[in-house]
């Protein structure tokens, strides 16, 4: 699949993902990785991407388990960002779907 | 997981310190959570994927620090400049309390604004005895120089009895019962004005200059209601005490003198002293400066772009606001209390202990704070230390409360 493809893909299925509730870096690949076959390095790029661009805050949580998780948090911009991607998302499909009937 | 996270860092290298650390820190904490899950590490290498495709991955946006708005500089009260206009071809007068060759008097010296615009001096005396030496002031234009000297007209013999003025080795000083004022009134706006005295007291009050000097070696120097280009009050073993004065440059430095500076306004302010405290209250500067090496440094209520508080083994206070502070103390403790508005803070303490409260970190870009005798941070109520704090802390005891 297209690099960049896979990307934009992957960008609204973390932030959708965050949308829900804040995850940790491990719990997200995780919950994408179970359903789509990818790489799971390739998020933490786009996890730090994301971070940058402000759409994510990170936090730090004590885990009785083993090292402190980083927690990802949406902020509010990054919720906005989420609701443009869905809706670019969702018009590709309609194209797709109409393309493909 | 080693050997990968190895691999992964070089193959990293091209990237800054801190996007290679995040990523290996993020890497590091995703084997370990795999690894508690019970899967193996070749499984998490496999899940990983191409290491070559995830680095392709990496974006990195140039740090772009984020320009605090200088709101303490565009709020800072400008001193006003100060016009001058010489008189009678003088532009310079020297008030000189203490006389040529090697005698000095202890008589106090006050510098007040002339009604008339004239040059003239007044010499009153509590006692007068037969035996007290007569003075005489003398007004000089002396080349561009206006020169007020004192001069003893009339000197007793040293020996006799009842004498208040005596001679100490070969220093002739007034007896306490002989204390006398020497009153100058000089004109307004005049370019220069120079006040020197020995053991006896300065003072100079509501005079608008262009530059002003006033010194003592024993005496104290006190200055009130002064507005001028440049000023510079200093004193060896005596005290300043300024209180305000308005200026573009204004310095006041003490060895074993403390000096007190009160509700003063100024582009440039330096305080200087060696073995003497500095007490600095209320004073707006666009570059504050205030050095203190055993003495130890008092600033309260300070606003300026630029803050400077070195002391060596005085300790340090400090409440005030501004962009950049810089605070330096080798032996002696640190306590600062800085409001908002500030995007750089430095402060450093050997073995004294840091005391750091009530400030707003969201605009801050660097916190550094180092001590031996332990570090505390208070952040401002509902604030957080969001930013970057870096605390390095010796041996104390390191207590951050947001």
């Amino acid at each position: 699949m297209n690099i960049q493809f896979k990307k934009g893909a992957l960008e609204v299925c973390v932030l959708s993902q965050l949308y829900s509730a804040d995850k940790y870096g491990y719990e997200l690949t995780e919950k994408i990785s179970t359903e789509m076959d990818i790489a799971t390095g390739t998020l933490y790029p786009i996890l730090k991407k994301l971070k940058e661009d402000d759409y994510v805050t990170t936090y730090l949580v004590e885990s009785e388990s083993g090292p402190a998780r980083k927690y990802y948090k949406l902020t509010e911009k990054g919720k906005e960002r989420r609701r443009e991607l869905l809706d670019e998302w969702n018009e590709f499909v309609k194209a797709v779907e109409r393309i493909i009937q | 997981m080693e050997e990968y996270i190895k691999m992964l860092s070089e193959k990293l290298a091209k990237f800054s310190e801190e996007t290679r650390n995040e990523i290996l820190e993020d890497y590091k904490e995703h084997f370990q959570e795999g690894r508690a899950a019970g899967i193996p590490d070749e499984q998490i290498i496999a899940d990983l994927g191409d290491i070559d495709e995830m680095v392709a991955g990496i974006i990195e946006t140039p740090a772009v620090k984020e320009t605090v708005t200088p709101e303490v500089e565009d709020n800072l009260l400008r001193p006003e400049t100060v016009s001058t206009a010489a008189a009678d071809n003088c532009s310079t007068i020297v008030v000189n309390g203490t006389t040529p060759g090697s005698i000095g008097y202890s008589a106090a010296i006050q510098v007040f604004p002339s009604n008339d615009g004239s040059i003239h001096a007044e010499y009153t005396r509590e006692i007068i005895t037969e035996n007290s030496p007569k003075f005489g002031i003398t007004v000089k234009n002396n080349s561009g120089v206006y020169a007020v000297d004192f001069v003893i007209e009339e000197m007793p013999e040293p020996q006799s009895k009842g004498l208040l003025a005596r001679l100490f080795n070969n220093h002739f000083s007034l007896g306490v019962k002989d204390t006398g004022t020497i009153k100058v009134y000089v004109p307004q706006n005049f370019p220069v004005l120079t006040v020197k005295n020995s053991s006896g007291c300065t003072a100079v009050q509501g005079i608008c200059v262009g530059s002003l000097s006033v010194s003592s070696s024993s005496g104290s120097n006190a200055c009130d209601k002064i507005k001028a280009n440049d000023v510079a009050i200093a004193s060896s073993s005596g005290c300043n005490a300024l209180s305000s004065i308005s200026a573009s440059m204004l310095a006041v430095q003490s060895s074993s003198g403390s000096s007190n500076v009160q509700s003063c306004l100024a582009n440039s302010f330096g305080a200087r002293s060696s073995s003497g405290s500095n007490i600095v209250m209320n004073v707006t500067a666009s570059e504050c400066t205030i050095i203190s090496s055993s003495g130890g440094a008092n600033a309260e209520n300070i606003t300026a772009h630029n803050i400077t508080l070195t002391t060596s083994s005085g300790s340090s206070h400090l409440n005030g606001r501004a962009n950049n502070i810089n605070i330096t103390s080798s032996s002696g403790g640190v306590n600062a209390h800085i409001e908002d508005h500030f995007s750089c803070i430095n402060v450093k303490s050997g073995s004294g202990s840091i005391n750091l409260s009530g400030y707003d970190v969201a605009h801050s870009v660097h916190n550094i704070f180092h001590g031996s005798g332990g570090v505390s941070v208070q952040a401002g109520e509902g604030e957080k230390l969001s930013s970057v704090v870096n605390i390095n802390c010796g041996s104390g005891h390191i207590s951050i409360t947001e």
